[in-house]
């Protein structure tokens, strides 16, 4: 394996986040070095005895657009991109429900007006309609494109824009993940019994589900130079056919081996791991396994975000990858939210505090539905 | 030329809107040589049929670790549809299959599982140019793995009068499904294809065109030459130009977009 380069294939050159946690990087930073806020409890009436469901909301509901334009608004500012230098900027969207929660309000009132109405059909609709708008508000004339991979959407849309970027198709692209409430995923995980009655604890020995959340993390990336902080090293996506809900430790050992490899960086080279850890039984289990499988006895630090931000699901990708470039930056790896008791079955356990952070390269996990894998790394250089 | 891709294969599926969906199952079964699928939806059917039609015209060369990307406008949109009407009109809860077949990349899952691939695997879109998204993707996937399986697909949703807002169709239009797909890499070429240009508006299209040295201009919509509407009709176009277009000739596909852009696909066909 030939050495990695101190240089990557794009810098992070700014980030932005709307979460539970609040806004921007410093409300993530002080909300990630502390013990995550209470959930919030959303009604589910079609639930057998009109149970309710945990949820991590972001405060005061925005609107998904406002979301988004405040992540995208606070990247661009760090990044430094205003006004004309946005003209060739590609962006690069990432989500598994994209605008449904607003298609469930218009319907819902729809039906008010007209009980035959039918539902998504008052106007243009399709994937990439989000995209587009968004877009055309923030001047950006580049590619448009919308990643749906389920939950490693964005995650798969910075690995396309960072490549792009490394072969010169691009000058800069921003990335976003979104993910607003909609009644469709969380009826949906409910119906497959993944959500968590007690809270999300990712990979503790007596975790019995997920907490889904709602947000939007933002990464303005460009061109690797020298002298910048937060670098893509590499990445992989891969597609496990065993399982369309489930992935094998050996799959998941694959994608991590895959973005190591595009990385040219050898296991013992990772300093730390953001696993996707979504606290679900079978997935902490996976990667656990897949973790000892890729590293052996020497798995790095790993710790998982969401006890604190809730499964964002689409936006997970970027919005987990914005908020560790924050910590990083800040200079600590936060605790795994949740966790206090080691499974045996998984012999390994998350960071149970938070616990300084230095330079070196960083392993972050994304994984969906329909198999999709997908590993990034990262290199920080303070 | 520029970045041409290689194109191995080519299949294009279209079907024109009838009073009811035509049912799949039986070209499904046909086309994956008789392979079985529990539970799938019509977005995925139509994945499955085209997919394994591309496949089968490029055996030889097929390789399970190249990529696969597929376009879409508007994804498993039936299915989306009903499930809107059921948590939010009937007040139901989803069924899991139902819910998890939302996913967008499932049909990529079940063609990489019955294809035996386990490569990566994308479902893109981009409001006006979604077929034009995938054959960007597809062309770095070709520069890192010398091989990219790429897909066009969209289905239908009845009623039709609702499914031609969404697609953005005057009222009586004809509209359509399909489910085109382009194997690039290596092997005797079909063709080659070029990832797409983006113009902001008429203007700068007619620069980039002119000089090019294309044989012919297709423009959709406008051009539809008996293609039906649907989001990812472009493929079409392309597949159609590489299987039977005229020996060494150059076709320039220009796709229009609601705002004004232009997005140019230049397509060769071989000697």
């Amino acid at each position: 394996m030939a050495a990695a380069s101190n240089q990557g294939i794009a810098s992070v050159l700014g980030t932005g986040m709307v979460s539970h946690l609040g806004t921007g990087s410093q409300a993530h930073v002080t909300a990630l070095a502390s013990e995550p806020p209470e959930v919030s409890w959303v009604g589910a009436g079609e639930l057998e005895d009109g149970k309710r469901l945990p949820y991590r909301g972001v405060a005061g509901a925005p609107s998904l657009p406002d979301m988004m334009d405040a992540a995208a608004e606070q990247a661009l500012r760090e990044a430094g991109l205003v006004g004309s230098r946005r003209a060739g900027m590609g962006l690069f969207l990432g989500s598994s429900s994209l605008q449904i929660g607003d298609c469930e309000v218009a319907y819902h009132e729809a039906r008010k007006k007209d009980p035959d109405a039918v539902p998504m059909g008052g106007e243009r609709s399709g994937y990439g309609v989000v995209a587009d708008v968004l877009a055309r508000r923030l001047g950006l004339g580049g590619p448009r494109l919308t990643f749906n991979t389920a939950c490693s959407s964005s995650a798969n849309a910075a690995l396309y824009a960072a490549r792009m970027i490394a072969r010169g198709e691009l000058e800069t692209a921003l990335i976003l993940g979104t993910e607003s409430y909609n009644r469709m995923s969380l009826l949906g995980f409910a119906s497959l019994m993944l959500i968590s009655d007690t809270g999300a604890r990712p990979f503790d020995a007596g975790r019995d589900g997920l907490v889904l959340g709602e947000g939007v993390g933002a990464l303005v990336l460009g061109r690797a130079g020298a002298g910048q902080a937060v670098q893509f090293h590499g990445g992989a996506n891969r597609c496990d056919t065993s399982s369309a809900t489930n992935s094998r430790p050996d799959a998941i050992a694959a994608v991590m081996q895959s973005a190591l490899d595009e990385a040219r960086i050898p296991a013992s080279d990772v300093t730390a791991i953001k696993a996707h850890g979504t606290s679900t039984p079978s997935n902490d289990e996976a990667e656990g396994a897949g973790m000892r499988l890729t590293f052996g006895d020497g798995v790095p630090p790993f710790t998982s975000m969401k006890g604190h931000l809730g499964h964002t699901l689409g936006a997970c990708g970027a919005l987990e990858t914005a908020a560790l470039v924050s910590v990083l930056k800040a200079g600590f790896l936060p605790a795994t939210a949740g966790f206090t008791e080691m499974d045996s079955e998984l012999g390994i356990e998350p960071l149970e505090s938070n616990r300084p952070a230095g330079d070196g390269f960083y392993l972050l996990n994304y994984f969906g539905f329909g198999g999709n894998n997908t590993s990034l790394v990262l290199r920080y250089a303070s | 030329m520029s970045r041409a891709l290689p194109v191995t294969s080519a299949y294009s599926l279209t079907l024109a809107a009838e009073e009811a969906p035509v049912d799949l199952g039986a070209w499904v079964s046909e086309a994956t040589e008789g392979q079985r699928f529990r539970r799938i939806n019509r977005f995925i059917q139509l994945a499955l049929i085209g997919a394994h039609r591309c496949r089968q015209g490029d055996a030889a060369a097929w390789r399970s670790t190249q990529p696969i990307v597929i376009a879409t406008g508007q994804g498993n949109i039936a299915d989306t549809t009903e499930m809107v009407e059921s948590v939010v009109g009937r007040g139901l809860p989803p069924m899991p299959f139902q819910f998890i077949n939302l996913a967008g990349n499932m049909a990529g899952f079940y063609l990489a599982q019955s294809l035996g691939a386990e490569s990566a695997n994308t479902t893109v879109s981009q409001l006006d140019f979604p077929a034009e998204a995938a054959l960007q993707i597809a062309a770095e996937e070709h520069a890192g793995h010398g091989a990219a399986l790429l897909g066009a697909v969209d289905e239908l949703v009845w009623p039709l009068d609702a499914h031609r807002r969404r697609v953005g169709c005057p009222p009586d239009a004809p509209v359509g499904e399909g489910s085109h797909w382009l194997r690039i890499g290596d092997g005797p070429v079909l063709g080659w294809i070029e990832p797409p240009v983006y113009c902001a508006d008429e203007a700068e299209l007619e620069a980039v065109l002119q000089g090019a040295g294309v044989d012919v201009v297709i423009r959709t919509p406008g051009q539809n030459g008996g293609v039906p509407a649907h989001d990812t009709a472009a493929a079409a176009h392309w597949c159609g130009f590489l299987r039977n277009g005229p020996a060494g000739a150059q076709m320039a596909h220009v796709s229009a977009g609601a705002d004004g852009r232009r997005a140019l696909v230049r397509v060769t066909r071989a000697r």
